[in-house]
């Protein structure tokens, strides 16, 4: 699959097309002026000598039909390749069945039409016998048509933020259930679906990669697909904004399903509470009430999952924030660094009281915190240069620092005291109450290293100094045993050798003193709009997965499963002391 | 479009036999294409009169045709053409492509120019489009089976196994 399309959307646009190119063109044809008439011509074929509605009835049915298949043509092939308003993109689309039409087709039909068996003439030269006016009415008729079908096919993924879809039914288990290997103690070898869901459009589109991947209908399936590969866990999120559905109010059904399909399996979930958005009625992060209600949220969570032992209760603080305050791509779409400041607060809170609730459920649990791995390298000596690059180096670790109660430093206090964070909650922060067993989670991708440019920009760098040497700067900081929770590659055919680098780089690191425990390929299967992250709903697949999205496996699939055999069974890591002690 | 299919991923990686399932799907799709071509008089204006063979050679070469064609639809779609939403779009649109070449363009080219006209024209099309649209709906079902598992490696430890991880435009020959 290289693209989601919205194929009753297709169906609509290109029915509507063809509706509107003939409501167009038949005035011109009844008032007499001589051009193609395509739906007569169509029409005729099936009924020569019936009356005038009859043809026209069978020549529109076919002319609709026709002008389906092109719209689904459109959406697959052409829709948001470029980067135009979706109007000039219908505009530019109709170019070519107009050409094909011109060329091709309209004589084509006069040669259907004909009385005799064959013809002794070149397709040149019945193309250039087609009349001007007969080539203008095709082309201004694919014109209407074009326009329409770019007005009309849009945002084939998501759904309105307030309406979401009624869940498929899940289908797609295997017919014997094979179940994990999982071995308390040994290193964790994990995937991931991902399953983010912001909203865009001022918080009018919900994004959700769970129902673009299609997981809700093949989650059985993608569990068996983890089992397969050899993986012990996977870092799964439950759908937080169709599970929380008000204060105190949840839809279970999915979870509960979903959840006893993991345990069966023999998977251990480490449990995402909150990636990357919230339910309606909580609004955006710069709501004052989101820190309470995610806390009640993980609490009930909690305790009606009993045996999940492993949390990510927010992912990817810094990312969160900076994407939907000071990027304004997702959820609030804020572009300044007081929404800054405020986003990174309520996640850091949220992500505390969120702790609090699961430990009082159950004591023993562990908690995976899961953050990108940034650097920010200067380009030049220039000290404007220097100071941005020190600035977003420190900024990097803010939601950590507030999370594991670590001071930052004075030009961050600074900031933050600027930007409306008052002392006394910045001191909240600072009691110490990180629990005993914390896993710090940094991910990685190729895009996680920036350049800033001579104008102060960040420029996406690639993978200069690699996983190793900023994973060591974070443990350097925090101390805590680690994990690499997230990477991929969006080239498939270059993933494999991807995750070896991955694997020799976290081979190392552990080999360095670095109490590495874990290693994940994120995710299981394809994302959809990934590479642009989410802020558009064009429907993109980047193949990023082990599996494609017709659960497919990918060559690094393969390799995955190959690196799980030949190392699992490791003895530097099948008894891991650091995770024991971790699960103790 | 190639580049636009393979941007996202779809190289059918070291498990698939897309080329073999196409040939399959190509050949297998020939019979009710074959059925259509008969059925609207298209056949016998087709070896009689447009390229002037003996029917059973024009048969097998027709058929030898669409096998080639299958292969070169699984080769070129690749992973692709297993999607179950999308299959048959992508065999209609490459049907209708070889519409246009093969009686439009490549006949003419060969045996002069003649083409079938009337209902012959009309089940030209029809049959090129039932083709397309059997050979994509059926392209998944038949190369299903042809998958390679995940089990065993044979000779993809290149493409998979530590030595993956070389950069390749470094990688030495070994001696």
């Amino acid at each position: 699959m290289i693209r989601i399309v919205s194929f009753r959307k297709a169906a609509l646009a290109g029915a509507a097309g063809a509706a509107a190119w003939e409501a167009a063109l038949r005035p011109l044809l009844l008032a007499g002026v001589p051009t193609a008439d395509i739906v007569r011509s169509l029409g005729t074929l099936v009924i020569p000598e019936g009356p005038a509605w009859a043809w026209w009835a069978v020549g529109m049915g076919m002319h609709v039909a026709v002008g389906v298949l092109w719209a689904v043509f459109y959406a697959y092939f052409w829709w948001s390749l470029l980067r135009w308003r979706p109007l000039f993109q219908g505009l530019a689309f109709a170019i070519a069945p107009a050409a094909l039409a011109i060329l091709v087709m309209y004589p084509q039909l006069g040669v259907m039409h004909a009385s005799q068996r064959v013809l002794h003439v070149g397709p040149w030269t019945l193309a250039a016998q087609v009349a001007w006016s007969d080539r203008a009415g095709l082309l201004l008729g694919h014109l209407v048509y074009g326009a329409v079908l770019g007005l009309l096919y849009t945002r084939p993924v998501g759904y309105p933020a307030g309406r979401p879809p009624r869940l498929p039914r899940a289908r797609g288990a295997a017919r014997s259930l094979r179940r994990a290997e999982a071995r308390e103690g040994s290193f964790i070898f994990a995937t991931g679906t991902e399953c983010s869901y912001p909203t865009v459009e001022d918080g009018r589109w919900r994004r959700d990669q769970m129902l673009a991947a299609g997981h809700y209908r093949h989650w059985p399936r993608d569990f068996d697909l983890c089992v397969e590969v050899g993986v012990s866990h996977v870092r799964y999120g439950p759908p937080l904004h169709l599970v929380l559905l008000g204060p105190d109010r949840y839809d279970w059904s999915f979870c509960d399903e979903a959840m006893h399909g993991l345990r069966e399996r023999g998977l251990v979930p480490i449990v995402d509470l909150c990636h990357f958005g919230l339910p309606d009625w909580l609004e955006d992060f710069q709501n004052p009430e989101v820190p309470a209600a995610l806390a009640a949220y993980a609490g009930a969570f909690a305790g009606r999952y009993p045996w999940v032992r492993f949390y990510t209760p927010v992912n990817e603080m810094f990312v969160c924030a900076k994407l939907s305050a000071l990027h304004g791509v997702w959820n609030e779409q804020r572009k300044d660094e007081r929404s800054f400041v405020t986003a990174v607060c309520r996640l850091a809170k949220a992500n505390r009281l969120m702790i609090d609730r699961i430990l009082l459920r159950r004591p023993d649990a562990v908690f995976v915190h899961s953050e990108s791995g940034e650097f920010f390298q200067a380009c030049c000596p220039d000290e404007n240069i220097l100071r941005t690059a020190e600035f977003e180096n420190q900024r990097r670790f803010l939601p950590l620092d507030l999370l594991l109660g670590r001071e930052v430093d004075e030009t961050m206090r600074g900031h933050l005291r600027k930007h409306g964070m008052p002392d006394e909650e910045y001191d909240w922060f600072m009691g110490d109450r990180t629990p005993c067993r914390t896993v710090l989670g940094v991910d990685y991708y190729e895009s996680n290293e920036q350049l800033i440019d001579t104008d102060g920009k960040p420029q996406a760098l690639g993978e200069l100094f690699g996983w190793y040497v900023i994973a060591m700067q974070y443990w350097d900081r925090y101390q805590l045993p680690m994990m690499h929770t997230e990477t991929n590659r969006m080239d498939a055919r270059d993933a494999p050798r991807w995750l070896w680098r991955q694997w020799h780089n976290v081979r190392l690191i552990r080999k360095a003193g670095v109490p590495v425990v874990g290693f994940t390929w994120y995710s299981l299967t394809d994302q959809v709009d990934w590479n642009m992250a989410l802020g558009e709903a064009l429907g993109n697949v980047d193949p990023v997965g082990l599996f494609d999205l017709n659960r497919d496996p990918r060559a690094v699939g393969l390799a995955y499963r190959h690196l799980i055999r030949m190392f699992r069974d490791d003895p530097g890591l099948r008894d891991l002391p650091e995770l024991k002690e971790l699960l103790a | 479009m190639m580049r636009f299919l393979r941007a996202h991923g779809a190289d059918p990686g070291p498990t698939q036999r897309p080329m073999l399932a196409g040939a399959l799907t190509g050949l297998a799709a020939a019979l009710p294409a074959a059925a259509v071509f008969v059925g609207f008089g298209s056949f016998e204006v087709a070896a009689d009169e447009v390229m002037r063979l003996p029917r059973p050679l024009a048969a097998a070469l027709m058929l030898a045709a669409f096998t080639l064609a299958g292969l070169i639809y699984g080769r070129l779609f690749g992973r692709a053409a297993n999607d179950p939403g999308a299959g048959w779009m992508l065999g209609l649109a490459y049907g209708f492509l070889l519409w246009i070449a093969a009686p439009m363009v490549v006949l003419p080219l060969l045996r002069g120019p003649a083409m079938a006209a009337g209902t012959a024209a009309t089940g030209f099309l029809a049959a090129f489009l039932v083709w397309g649209l059997v050979a994509g709906v059926l392209f998944r079902f038949v190369h299903r089976p042809l998958h390679a598992g995940l089990d065993g490696d044979g000779g993809r430890m290149a493409r998979i196994g530590p030595s993956a991880g070389l950069d390749k435009l470094l990688r030495r020959p070994s001696r």
